[in-house]
C-alpha cells in the first residue's frame, strides 16, 4: 500500500543565465507543453507541481526568476529559504555554463543550508551544436554533490525526471513546512525583518 | 485595500493548523473524518435510535470539500509562509479519494463466524470441532470470533483479574481451526473471552485494531458482568465485535436493557488522528454473548414446544424478540430466524434440561446479533446454529455471514491518487493571479530639476480571478523606490479583464537632488509590482540628470573651476574657489546690466521663459542672452532658495532665531560658518548694501531686501514640518529679517 497521503511541500527555485530555458523546463512540468516563443521572464513566475513517489507525495512551489544579469541583485528574494533550486545551463553555450557554476557558487554561500541543488543542462535536442560536454558537467556536479541531467524542455526528455530526482532527495521531515527555521543568513546586513516578498497581506 | 506600509507584511492567519476535519469529540463527525484520513468505508452511524447523540452525523463530505477549496485557494503561492499548512491539501485529496473508491476497489464477499459459549467455568475438555468446524458450514470463513462467558468463576479471577484461564481454551481453539488462521488480538474481562482470528492471506488487511471492555457488575468494578469488545478494519470495511454477558434471572428483563446500554456506552476505541469512535461508528457491529433473556413460559408448556420443534411461537414469547421489537433495547440490531432449541439450561454432560430443584425454564440466552450501518451493504446470513458440546449448562451458538468488503486496488489507486493531485495542481495554478504588464522599462529621459514628469504603465488583469497587486520592496529595503519617484496607486484591486493605470512621476527637488548633482548617482532603479498569491514583475526605471547648480551645495560648487556641464570637479584636497562663479556670473551680469536701477529689483517676478534660458547657462557656461534684471534677479533667489543646506545652514536656524534681536550673537554665529558659507553669506551683504546705495532709483529699503533674502539664507530643514510651518508666522518672518538687517546696516556704516 503507498502511503501517499502524506504531502511534503517544498520551495523550487529555478536559476541560470537569460534564455538557457527555465521557464521552459517550468512549463513543461507543470503544463506539459513547449512554446518555440517563450517570453522573457521579466520578474519571478510562480507555480505548484506536485510530483507522487511510491511513499510518498511531494508538492514544489516552483518560483521560476529573471535570467538577464541586471535582476541578478533580486534573485536572493526568491532563493532565499528555498529547500531546493535547479540550476539551468545551456548546452550549446559555455558562458550559460560558467554562469551556472556562479549561482551554485552563491547559492552554497547564500543559500538556505542543506539545499538540494540540480545542475540542469537544458536544450538536449539541439546536442548537434553542443558546447559544453556531458561529462564535464557531470564531473563538476559530482564534485559538488549536485544532481546532474542534461534535459530538453521541448521534447520533454528529463525534464519530469529531474523533478522526481530532486523530490527522492529532498529530506521528508516530519514538519514539511517550507522555510520554517531555515532562512538563511540575508545577504546584506539588515535589521529589518521584512518578510517575504511574496507574501499576501 | 492593503495597508500603505509595504514593511509590516503581516501574512494572513489561515487557521489550518489543525489536522483534521473537525477537532470536535462528537463521535460522528470524527468518524468522518477518520474515514476521509484512512479510505475506510463509510462509517457514519445509522442508528435507528439506540444511541440517540448518533443520528446527526454532522460533517458531509461535500461541505468539507467546498470549504477545504477555499482554503486552498487562499494559500497558493506563498513561498515560506510558515503558517502555511499542507494538511489541509492533504485532506482535500483523501476526500476526493473516498469519493472515488468504487473506481479503485472490487467488491469481494468474505465470511465471518461468530461463536459464543458460556462454559460455566469448565476447563475445556472436549474438542471444539462441532462448534468451530460444522461439516454444516458452507466455507470456511475469512474471520473467527468466538465469545466466551463463565470462563472463570474462581475468586481470583473476580478480585485480582486473573486470566491465565484463557490460555487452555485459546489453545483448544488453535487445535480446532486449521493453521491457515492467526490470532488478530484476544481480550478478556474476568469471565469473559474474546478472541478473533483472520485466515493468514488476509491478515495484511487487518488494520486498525483496537479492543476495549464495559463492566456493568457490582458498582460497576467487578467484571462478573459486561462486554469484552475488539475492532478492526478489514479491508475497507470497519468490524466491530462484542462479547457480553449481561444479567441472569428471569425477571430481570430491565436490568439487562441497561447493560446493554451501558455497555454501548462505554465502549470506546481511539482511532487515527485520536479519533475516538464507539461501537456505533463501525459498518458492521455483531453483538454476541450470554444476554440471558429468557421465555417468561410455565417451564412445561416450554419443554412441550420444544419437543414439538414449536420454535416460532415459543420465539414470539423469547424477552430479546420482545424488547428489540418495542425498541426497549438492542434498537436496530437483527437476529437471523432461529430454528434451534434454547440451549440453556442442562444439567452439564448430558441432553437434559434443568433437573435441579431450581427446574430453571429452558432459554435462548446466547445469541448472535447484528447491526450494519446506513452506508454499509447489509450482511447475509448463512447459518445461525447451536452445537453439541455438553460439558456447560449452555450450549454453544454460532452465526455465519457473508460481508461485502472492497478491496483497494493498489495499481489503480496510486493512478487515481495522482489524477486527483494533479486535478488540484491545474485547479491551483490556474486560479492564480495573472496580469499583464504594458512596459518593463520606463524611460524618464531627460529630468530636471523640480520639473516633474511623468510616465504610466497599464496592467491589466488577465486571469480568472480578482488580482490584487502592491509594489512591494526589495530584499532588507524598507522603501518601494527611490525618493525622487513617486507611484501612485501603489496598491490596488483590479477584478477579471479590469485594466489600471499607474503614474510614475519623477520630481527632483532640493530634498533629493543631492544624489544626482553632488554624489553622482544615476537614474536607475528597479520596481518589483507583486500580484498578491501570483507572481511578481520588474520595472526598470532609468533617466538621465544633467548636473545643476540648482539643488546642489556651496561646498561642491565651490570645486567646479568650469561649468557643471562638462568639466570634472577639483579633487577635494586642492583649492577652491572662494564662492560659486554661478553666484559670480549673476551678480556681475546686474551691476553689467545697470541692474542696481531697476526698481523694485527682488520684488517684481521675472520672466519665466529668460528664468528658463538663464538656469541653462549657468549650467552650461554659455554667455547669457538678453535678460530684464527681474529675470536675473529671480534667479539669484531660486538659487539660494534651491541649495541642498541654505547659507546658514539648517543645523543653525533655531539659534541664528534665537539670537536675531542681539547683534552680538549674529555676528558670532555667521564668524563660525564654514568658509564658503561665509563667503558667499558677506559677498550677498556687500552687494545688497551696493542695492540699497541705488534706493532712490530702485526705491528698496534694507527691510524689504532683508525680508526677501532671509527667506532663502535662513531656512528650516524641510523634514522638520513644525519649523516648516511656523516659518511663515509673521514673528518667525521679523526675526529672520532683522538676523540679516544687523548685517546689511552694519555694512552700511562702515
Amino acid at each position: 500500500m503507498n502511503n501517499n497521503n502524506k504531502i511534503f511541500q517544498f520551495k523550487l527555485v529555478l536559476l541560470g543565465e537569460a534564455a538557457v530555458g527555465k521557464s521552459s523546463l517550468v512549463l513543461r512540468f507543470v503544463r506539459g507543453h513547449f512554446l518555440d516563443y517563450q517570453e522573457s521572464t521579466i520578474g519571478a513566475a510562480f507555480l505548484a507541481q506536485t510530483v507522487c513517489l511510491n511513499d510518498t507525495t511531494v508538492k514544489f512551489e516552483i518560483w521560476d526568476t529573471a535570467g538577464q544579469e541586471r535582476y541578478h541583485t533580486l534573485a536572493p528574494m526568491y532563493y532565499r529559504g528555498a529547500q531546493a533550486a535547479i540550476v539551468v545551463y545551456d548546452i550549446r553555450s559555455q558562458d550559460s555554463f560558467e554562469r551556472a557554476i556562479k549561482w551554485v557558487k552563491e547559492l552554497q554561500r547564500q543559500g538556505s543550508p542543506n539545499i538540494v541543488i540540480a545542475l540542469a543542462g537544458n536544450k538536449l535536442d539541439l546536442a548537434a551544436k553542443r558546447k559544453v560536454e556531458t561529462a564535464e558537467a557531470q564531473q563538476y556536479a559530482e564534485e559538488n554533490g549536485l544532481l546532474f541531467m542534461e534535459t530538453s524542455a521541448k521534447t520533454a526528455q528529463n525534464v519530469n525526471e529531474l523533478f522526481v530526482e530532486i523530490a527522492k532527495k529532498l529530506p521528508k521531515t516530519p514538519n514539511p513546512r517550507p522555510g520554517s527555521g531555515r532562512l538563511p543568513i540575508p545577504p546584506i546586513e539588515n535589521n529589518n525583518q521584512r518578510k517575504k516578498p511574496c507574501c499576501s497581506n | 485595500m492593503d495597508s500603505t506600509d509595504n514593511n509590516n507584511i503581516v501574512p494572513p492567519v489561515i487557521t489550518t493548523t489543525s489536522t483534521s476535519t473537525t477537532s470536535t469529540t462528537t463521535t460522528a463527525t470524527t468518524a468522518a473524518a477518520t474515514t476521509a484520513t484512512t479510505n475506510a468505508a463509510p462509517s457514519t452511524v445509522s442508528s435507528g435510535g439506540a444511541t440517540n447523540d448518533q443520528e446527526d452525523v454532522g460533517v458531509s463530505n461535500a461541505s468539507v470539500n467546498e470549504s477545504l477549496a477555499g482554503l486552498s485557494h487562499h494559500k497558493q503561492g506563498i513561498p515560506d509562509g510558515s503558517y502555511r499548512s499542507v494538511d489541509v491539501n492533504g485532506q482535500w485529496i483523501a476526500n476526493k479519494l473516498k469519493e472515488r473508491e468504487h473506481l479503485y476497489t472490487e467488491k469481494k464477499n468474505m465470511t465471518i463466524f461468530l461463536g459464543t459459549w458460556n462454559v460455566n467455568g469448565k476447563k475445556p475438555q472436549e474438542p471444539l470441532d462441532p462448534w468451530l468446524c460444522d461439516p454444516a458450514m458452507p466455507l470456511q470463513p475469512d474471520i473467527y470470533a468466538i465469545g466466551f462467558q463463565e470462563l472463570d468463576l474462581t475468586a481470583e479471577a473476580l478480585l485480582l483479574g486473573d486470566t491465565t484461564r484463557s490460555l487452555p481454551w485459546e489453545q483448544k481453539i488453535l487445535e480446532s481451526i486449521s493453521n491457515e488462521y492467526v490470532k488478530i488480538m484476544s481480550r478478556q474481562l474476568v469471565g469473559i473471552l474474546l478472541c478473533v482470528y483472520v485466515k493468514k492471506e488476509h491478515r495484511q488487511h487487518i488494520t486498525m485494531e483496537r479492543s476495549d471492555i464495559a463492566t456493568v457488575g457490582i458498582m460497576g468494578m467487578m467484571g462478573n458482568k459486561g462486554g469484552v469488545a475488539i475492532r478492526f478494519k478489514f479491508y475497507n470495511t470497519s468490524i466491530c465485535i462484542l462479547n457480553s454477558h449481561l444479567n441472569a434471572h428471569l425477571e430481570n428483563i430491565l436490568r439487562r436493557n441497561q447493560d446493554m446500554k451501558d455497555i454501548a456506552k462505554n465502549i470506546k476505541f481511539v482511532v487515527e488522528d485520536n479519533n475516538i469512535i464507539t461501537m456505533f461508528d463501525h459498518d458492521q457491529l455483531f453483538w454476541i454473548g450470554d444476554l440471558n433473556y429468557r421465555i417468561p413460559l410455565p417451564d412445561a408448556e416450554v419443554k412441550e414446544k420444544i419437543k414439538k420443534k414449536d420454535f416460532y411461537s415459543l420465539f414470539l414469547h423469547d424477552q430479546l424478540y420482545q424488547q428489540m421489537k418495542s425498541g426497549a433495547a438492542f434498537e436496530g440490531f437483527q437476529e437471523p430466524p432461529i430454528s434451534f432449541a434454547p440451549t440453556y439450561k442442562y444439567d452439564a454432560g448430558t441432553d437434559v434440561y434443568d433437573s435441579s430443584e431450581k427446574k430453571r425454564t429452558p432459554a435462548w440466552c446466547d445469541r448472535v446479533l447484528w447491526k450494519t450501518s446506513k452506508t454499509a451493504e447489509n450482511v447475509g446470513i448463512l447459518t445461525y446454529r447451536r452445537h453439541e458440546l455438553l460439558s456447560s449448562d449452555h450450549r454453544p451458538v454460532s452465526g455465519s455471514f457473508i460481508i461485502k468488503v472492497r478491496a483497494v486496488i493498489p495499481e489503480v489507486k496510486n493512478r487515481i491518487y495522482q489524477e486527483i493531485v494533479k486535478e488540484l495542481d491545474k485547479k491551483e495554478n490556474d486560479s492564480m493571479p495573472d496580469a499583464t504588464i504594458s512596459t518593463n522599462l520606463i524611460d524618464f529621459e531627460s529630468v530636471k530639476f523640480m520639473v516633474p514628469v511623468t510616465r504610466t504603465i497599464v496592467l491589466e488583469n488577465v486571469g480568472q480571478v480578482i488580482a490584487r497587486f502592491k509594489f512591494i520592496p526589495k530584499l532588507n529595503e524598507k522603501i518601494l523606490c527611490k525618493p525622487w519617484l513617486k507611484i501612485s496607486p501603489f496598491a490596488g484591486i483590479m477584478l477579471p479583464k479590469e485594466k489600471i493605470t499607474i503614474e510614475l512621476t519623477v520630481y527632483v527637488d532640493s530634498t533629493t537632488s543631492y544624489a544626482f548633482n553632488v554624489a553622482n548617482e544615476t537614474m536607475d532603479d528597479i520596481l518589483i509590482l507583486h500580484l498578491e498569491n501570483g507572481k511578481d514583475y520588474f520595472i526598470s526605471i532609468m533617466g538621465s540628470w544633467k548636473p545643476t547648480c540648482f539643488g546642489n551645495t556651496l561646498e561642491n560648487l565651490v570645486r567646479y573651476q568650469g561649468p557643471l556641464v562638462g568639466t570634472q570637479p577639483m579633487p577635494v584636497e586642492q583649492k577652491k574657489l572662494s564662492i560659486p562663479k554661478e553666484l559670480w556670473r549673476m551678480v556681475d551680469s546686474l551691476y553689467s546690466n545697470n541692474g542696481m536701477a531697476e526698481e523694485n529689483l527682488f520684488i517684481v517676478s521675472g520672466v519665466s521663459k529668460e528664468i528658463e534660458q538663464i538656469k541653462e547657462c549657468l549650467d552650461t557656461g554659455t554667455p547669457f542672452p538678453a535678460f530684464s534684471n527681474h529675470s536675473m534677479a529671480e534667479v539669484i533667489i531660486r538659487f539660494l532658495e534651491a541649495l541642498c543646506d541654505p547659507v546658514i545652514p539648517f543645523t543653525l536656524y533655531q539659534q541664528a532665531l534665537d539670537g536675531s534681536s542681539a547683534v552680538l550673537s549674529c555676528k558670532t554665529l555667521v564668524s563660525h560658518l564654514p568658509s564658503v558659507n561665509y563667503n558667499v553669506f558677506f559677498y550677498l551683504i556687500s552687494f545688497l548694501t551696493e542695492v540699497l546705495s541705488h534706493h532712490d532709483q530702485n526705491s528698496l529699503s534694507a527691510d524689504k531686501l532683508a525680508i526677501v533674502f532671509s527667506t532663502v539664507l535662513l531656512r528650516p530643514s524641510p523634514t522638520n514640518s513644525a519649523l516648516v510651518q511656523q516659518s511663515t508666522d509673521a514673528t518667525i518672518v521679523k526675526k529672520k529679517a532683522d538676523f540679516i538687517k544687523h548685517f546689511i546696516h552694519s555694512h552700511n556704516n562702515i
